[in-house]
């Protein structure tokens, strides 16, 4: 009887820790989104104020960014100081690949982020500014979205992971 | 070595081509990229078609003017949009990187440029002690005199003009060591990467980057109080109204202009009155493209020579 109570509570508890799993990497895809906002906003001022080149950006943004930011911004830079032919939307679009994978950002949100790259670099600082401004209110949009059914879905996902294991116990008993 | 970084700014096929020229890179002047055309190099004055490895004409594709106005611009044209208006960006080392292509007009000015379709690179030297020679004219009672140079393009004004700021701020055997502001409009005299002089301007030397001359100086005499200023090809009423002032502050002006001699330069207007008001003491003549900064002849402010080929009797 023991053995079985011991049992069914860790059935509980183990699909509990995976609910608050799935709750967390929720709540984890709106920070996430929440700080790349916050990453674009400072090449937005380092394009708008001080016009510093694309690697210069990089380079001082990377400084401050905290992991994998950081490694992203430093690939940028590395991948533009080598020269090998590759234009810029490529470089963007393959380190964006290779360093955000697992960063946590939804899906569709990396997509749109490796495109933002064939709008960098342009000729005119004012459209390079405003096609900035335009991903912004974009990325706000998607953080929206996914704010206002992020409340529901985490409780959900905690209570469908304390219901599973209820229901799994119930029936192996 | 500074003599090899513009390297870094030509597509990788042109790159290898110009290494398969073996040419010291300290003698070439220009390299010349048309799209569709063949690759030219200017190397110790003579034009020189770079060849392939099948030893055929190297022609540049559009494909390349693309990649190495990427390089040039960093990826980022839009930090360039100044320099794109007068149809030129300074690179890492001072070089030039002139083009050309389809001018977007508005407002009846040129707003930027498309569909660039040719690229010169055109090298930056320092050629140190080639000031030796006017330092005895322009210096009076130990004292420095208001200098122009004078010079058609491509003649030396500004080597000339880099090496008086070097000795001006070390000081020599002509002149105690003293503080120079530089105003750099086109990163040209100290080829500054970031802020930094990449060409040696002396210990004393501040430079203002990338800021246009009139505004420059002001801000220089505000800022630095500098005891000599230097600014590379003066030209609008702007940038004689400010050396006006500067000379006004105090300051000892060194600067450059566009023209082929002492009459040319009187058919305009602006330097007209300067020179008849005696505003510089000493005007440097540049002889021609044989030599980078060789002097041709050397006058003071009443127009008298005072140097030309051999000296003559040095006067105030």
């Amino acid at each position: 009887m023991l053995l079985r109570a011991a049992g069914g509570i860790l059935v509980i508890t183990a699909t509990s820790a995976g609910g608050i799993l799935a709750a967390e990497r929720i709540r984890n895809q709106y920070e996430q989104l929440k700080y790349l906002q916050k990453l674009i906003c400072l090449l937005r001022s380092e394009i708008l104020y001080a016009r510093s080149y694309l690697g210069e950006a990089f380079g001082r943004i990377g400084s401050k960014a905290k992991s994998p930011y950081r490694e992203w911004m430093y690939e940028l830079c590395s991948r533009m100081e080598e020269r090998t032919g590759t234009a810029f939307s490529g470089i963007w679009e393959n380190s964006t690949g290779k360093c955000l994978k697992d960063a946590g950002l939804p899906g569709n949100e990396l997509a749109r982020l490796a495109d933002l790259g064939n709008q960098l670099g342009i000729a005119d600082a004012d459209m390079q500014v405003k096609l900035l401004d335009l991903y912004l209110d974009e990325l706000s949009k998607s953080m929206d979205e996914l704010r206002e059914g992020m409340k529901m879905k985490i409780r959900l996902c905690r209570c469908l992971g304390v219901m599973s294991g209820i229901f799994v116990m119930i029936l192996l008993y | 070595m500074q003599n090899d970084r513009f390297m870094n700014v030509l597509p990788r096929g042109i790159r290898a081509a110009v290494v398969r020229e073996r040419i010291q890179y300290s003698r070439l002047q220009e390299l010349r990229l048309r799209a569709e055309r063949p690759l030219i190099l200017i190397f110790e004055g003579k034009e020189r078609i770079v060849r392939n490895e099948r030893d055929e004409p190297y022609v540049v594709t559009k494909e390349e003017v693309r990649e190495m106005l990427e390089y040039v611009s960093n990826y980022s044209l839009y930090a360039y949009e100044q320099e794109m208006k007068q149809g030129f960006i300074t690179i890492e080392g001072g070089h030039r990187v002139g083009m050309t292509g389809q001018a977007i007009i508005e407002n009846g000015k040129v707003k930027n440029l498309k569909f660039i379709s040719s690229i010169n690179l055109r090298m930056s030297h320092e050629v140190l002690g080639c000031a030796d020679l006017i330092f005895p004219y322009i210096i009076y009672k130990g004292k420095l005199c208001h200098t122009l140079i004078i010079s058609p393009p491509g003649c030396g004004k500004t080597t000339l003009l880099r090496d008086l700021v070097r000795q001006i701020s070390d000081g020599n055997e002509w002149i105690r060591g003293m503080a120079v502001g530089v105003v750099d409009e086109r990163s040209e005299i100290g080829g500054c990467y970031m802020g930094i002089p990449q060409n040696q301007l002396g210990i004393r030397t501040d430079v203002l980057d990338g800021c246009p001359k009139a505004e420059g100086m002001s801000m220089l005499i505000r800022s630095m109080s500098p005891e000599v200023l230097a600014v590379d090809e003066i030209g609008t009423a702007e940038d004689v109204h400010a050396i006006e002032h500067a000379m006004h502050c105090g300051c000892k002006m060194i600067a450059t202009a566009h023209a082929d001699s002492m009459e040319e330069l009187r058919k305009k207007p602006i330097f007209d009155r300067m020179v008849a008001q005696r505003q510089f003491d000493r005007y440097v003549v540049l002889k021609n493209r044989d030599q980078v900064g060789q002097v041709g002849s050397l006058f003071d402010s009443r127009g008298s020579l005072l140097y030309r080929g051999e000296a003559v009797e040095a006067c105030c």
